[in-house]
């Protein structure tokens, strides 16, 4: 975890060094303009003044009356009528493109705009009290008359009042320029909203497709849930463009919409986290939240957007950062598209916080790689698949190979060469029990080509098999060898062949000439295991236990039987063997 | 004839049994039957067999081992297995033949075919010889030898370094497992071919060869003939 831990550290101060300068506000509490340029200026640093004042005097920059404005909890304190105010120098001539224009957004709830002293706009009704106050539109783009526009210094003064205490003013913002470039603005915007719209929509269902799709893919949800909200978050604009702002599903709409980005950040993380498998997710999860929360709580200043998406981001990057190492599948691409989208959201604000930061070719930037990395994802997710279904049919090649090994190994020379034999003295000497031997042997082929292509078949069978075997060698070895079954029931299913291999393993290993044999199956089972022990009471074992462990693995079906159980229980199963009490045990353990 | 079986399979050593009195009948003075390594090995060491048949899978033998212990004996060895791909392997090591079970009768007369017909066949494969020692046995190669010389009741082998070891088997039984390039000079004497540096010839009709390492042997007149029809070839 070192090498990521650095790694982390270096992308945090590459983000501090790249978010800090969008953190820094513009210098000056005077806006200046050129109005020979056709840019859009935000404005930010207003000044605050908690009570009413006379109209008039709204256009004196008497500063010791106001205050700096440094969160949005400065003005959330007082519910009577307030102002806020803007000294803003021009500087050139009016172009032919027409009147100023100004665009507010998020402030509730009425206001009525002052410039110099006069009133330009009227969003509402602003009263003292509550009953009587009327909300006005969340959004107001208008003109400001264009004789009042003329080189030199301007005071732009709002009052407002805001009687519903859950509003905040999260979000609020205020632009001025040419009314026609606000226009092409409001356009370009909605216009990318009604694309991400559809964008983001189309994944999400898609997502939401393959969530369901099998187990492996429930991840996805949270993909689709964070599409979700991406498509949530670019359908609330527009649709609450036009409403007033206190109809409670609007407020509850917009509080939605400051919810919705950090819920969305949660969500791509929580993917992530749970598509590549990163241990401790539940820790990761309750950090992120706790950090947002803290952010929400301890830093409100009205540019704390920018602080949730370096921790997003620094989050997202560092399990990205973790699923490439780890060599998952799709990860690297992955990596790529989510820096893509952290180059997109920090630059989605500073495009539309100052247009000149960015040439103009670079504010389409946001929208082209927010879909760019909807397309890396999209391409990860369809490595992971081809990862998966190359892992499935490994597996299906194995289980084909261990369908053949059985086979093989019961048509192996020396158990049917030998057999047959044996049958052909029997024959001679006792032409019955030739008969019974030959059906014997018919009985356990079929059977063995019945379960050759199975994975786990009813213990029945398999004890039956066992019981076949042990009637043949017992007659070719002229000696007695049992079987002993615990009883077990019927719907108990075991791998093909691990009890038969395990006793074959016993009948060439444990026993010399003549020696009779007693083989056992015992059964067990506790909480959350199962436990098979087959024991035999060989008395060459008994030395060979002090060998070393190589010698004794590797002279048994030992590997067939691993390979079965890794089948069928992946990585929940054990196998151990050893002497105990005289009598030869072998124990396979498998966790249910 | 004397026979020894080394199965450990009761019903399958009693059926071979059968098998060998069916087919030789009269010929065989004695058949025994062992089922491990070491009661065969105490059997040999105290009786003197012709003809050794060996299931080269004896239960929890090496069956390599056996067989190299096998064919440094006096007698003839035939292998008797379940598992073909060692038949290749088992030839080079001079076996007489290699029956894969189950086999019938008419499978082990051709095996004792082989054991009646003297001289040397052409699809004989051995390349090593196994030479025992007092308790030492090692494998040398049929390439490193220049010839053979009849010992009384051994066979002397004498290697192209000059060495000689002992062998425990007749001119006979050897002549019989030897690959083509070998040849039997004289009634004494089994040579490859390939270690003849030129003839001389006496008077009396028969020669004298000198291999490459400079010694002389001599080629009985009898088989002159059958030595100029086999180089020939």
């Amino acid at each position: 975890m070192t090498p990521l831990r650095s790694v982390q550290l270096i992308l945090m101060l590459v983000f501090i060094s790249v978010v800090v300068p969008c953190f820094s506000q513009p210098v000056g509490s005077n806006l200046v303009i050129h109005l020979i340029e056709h840019r859009v200026h935000p404005i930010f640093k207003w000044k605050y003044q908690p009570g009413d004042i006379p109209v008039k005097e709204s256009g004196h920059t008497e500063d010791s009356l106001w205050t700096d404005i440094t969160s949005p909890r400065t003005i959330q304190q007082s519910s009577a009528i307030q102002w806020i105010r803007k000294d803003i120098t021009l500087r050139g001539e009016l172009l032919d493109s027409g009147a100023l224009g100004i665009h507010i957004a998020y402030l509730p709830q009425a206001f009525e705009v002052y410039w110099n002293g006069e009133l330009i706009y009227k969003n509402g009704r602003v009263r003292n009290s509550p009953d009587e106050e009327v909300p006005g539109t969340i959004n107001s783009l208008f003109k400001i008359p264009i004789d009042a526009t003329k080189a030199g210094h301007h005071a732009l003064a709002i009052r407002f009042s805001n009687h519903s205490p859950e509003q905040h003013f999260k979000g609020f913002r205020a632009s001025i320029g040419y009314f026609s470039e606000l226009l092409k603005q409001k356009a370009h915007f909605f216009h990318d909203q009604y694309v991400w719209f559809g964008v983001f929509l189309t994944v999400s269902i898609i997502s939401l497709t393959l969530s369901v799709s099998g187990k492996k893919y429930r991840s996805f949800i949270f993909f689709a849930l964070f599409c979700l909200c991406y498509f949530i978050n670019n359908v609330i604009d527009p649709a609450v463009d036009a409403y007033q702002v206190k109809t409670s599903a609007i407020n509850f709409i917009i509080g939605l919409q400051f919810l919705i980005f950090p819920l969305s950040g949660l969500f791509l993380n929580v993917f992530f986290l749970y598509n590549y498998n990163v241990p401790n997710k539940w820790i990761h999860i309750i950090l992120i939240v706790a950090i947002k929360v803290m952010i929400n709580v301890v830093f409100p200043t009205l540019i704390q957007t920018d602080f949730h998406k370096f921790i997003t981001s620094s989050y997202l990057v560092g399990i990205l950062l973790y699923a490439v190492l780890k060599k998952k599948a799709g990860s690297a691409i992955a990596l790529f598209g989510v820096t893509a989208l952290t180059i997109a959201i920090h630059t989605h604000d500073i495009y539309y916080r100052d247009m000149t930061l960015l040439k103009p070719l670079w504010s389409i930037l946001p929208f082209n790689l927010t879909l760019l990395f909807l397309f890396c994802i999209i391409l990860s997710i369809s490595r992971q698949i081809l990862e998966e279904n190359r892992q499935i049919q490994i597996a299906q090649n194995r289980s084909h190979r261990l369908e053949t090994q059985l086979l093989k190994s019961q048509i192996q020379p020396h158990f049917i060469s030998n057999t047959l034999h044996s049958i052909k003295s029997w024959f001679r000497e006792n032409p019955q029990k030739a008969g019974r031997l030959i059906q014997t042997l018919a009985d356990e082929f079929r059977l063995i080509s019945q379960i050759s292509s199975e994975k786990l078949i009813a213990i029945e069978e398999e004890l039956t098999l066992c019981r076949y075997h042990l009637e043949l060698m017992s007659h070719r070895r002229e000696v007695v060898y049992e079987l002993e079954v615990d009883p077990v029931p019927q719907t108990e299913m075991v791998p093909p062949l691990i009890f038969h291999t395990l006793i074959e393993n016993g009948l060439t290993h444990a026993y010399t000439m003549g020696e009779n044999g007693k083989f056992q199956i015992r059964f067990s089972s506790r909480k959350n295991e199962k436990k098979y022990t087959v024991l035999n009471d060989g008395s060459l074992l008994k030395e060979l236990s002090s060998q070393p462990k190589q010698r004794i693995e590797a002279g048994m079906g030992l590997s067939y039987v691993k390979a079965r159980l890794e089948e069928s229980y992946p990585s929940q199963w054990q196998l151990d063997y050893g002497l105990k009490d005289g009598l030869w045990e072998v124990n396979i353990i498998i966790k249910v | 004839m004397r026979i020894l079986i080394v199965e450990d399979e009761p019903p399958i050593a009693r059926d071979i049994r059968w098998q060998c009195k069916q087919i030789l009948g009269e010929q065989i003075n004695s058949i025994e039957i062992r089922q491990t390594l070491e009661s065969a090995a105490e059997f040999l060491s105290q009786t003197k067999i012709d003809l050794l048949l060996l299931d080269l899978n004896l239960h929890g033998e090496n069956g390599f081992h056996l067989l190299q212990e096998a064919v440094s004996g006096s007698f003839h060895t035939i292998i008797i297995s379940a598992f073909v791909d060692q038949a290749i392997e088992a030839f080079k090591y001079g076996v007489l033949d290699f029956l894969p079970k189950p086999f019938d009768e008419d499978r082990l007369r051709t095996a004792f075919d082989r054991y009646f017909n003297l001289g040397q066949s052409h699809n004989v494969t051995t390349q090593f010889i196994t030479v025992k020692t007092r308790n030492r046995q090692y494998v040398l190669s049929v390439d490193d030898v220049q010839y053979f010389k009849a010992a009384n009741l051994y066979v002397e082998i004498v290697l192209i370094s000059g060495k000689t070891e002992i062998l425990d088997k007749t001119m006979d039984r050897l002549e019989q497992i030897l690959p083509i390039h070998f040849f039997r000079i004289h009634r004494s004497y089994i040579v490859d071919l390939r270690q003849i540096e030129s003839f001389t010839p006496i008077i009396d009709g028969s020669s004298k060869l000198t291999l490459k390492s400079g010694e002389v042997l001599p080629l009985s007149r009898k088989r002159h003939k059958a030595l100029r029809s086999r180089l020939n070839e």
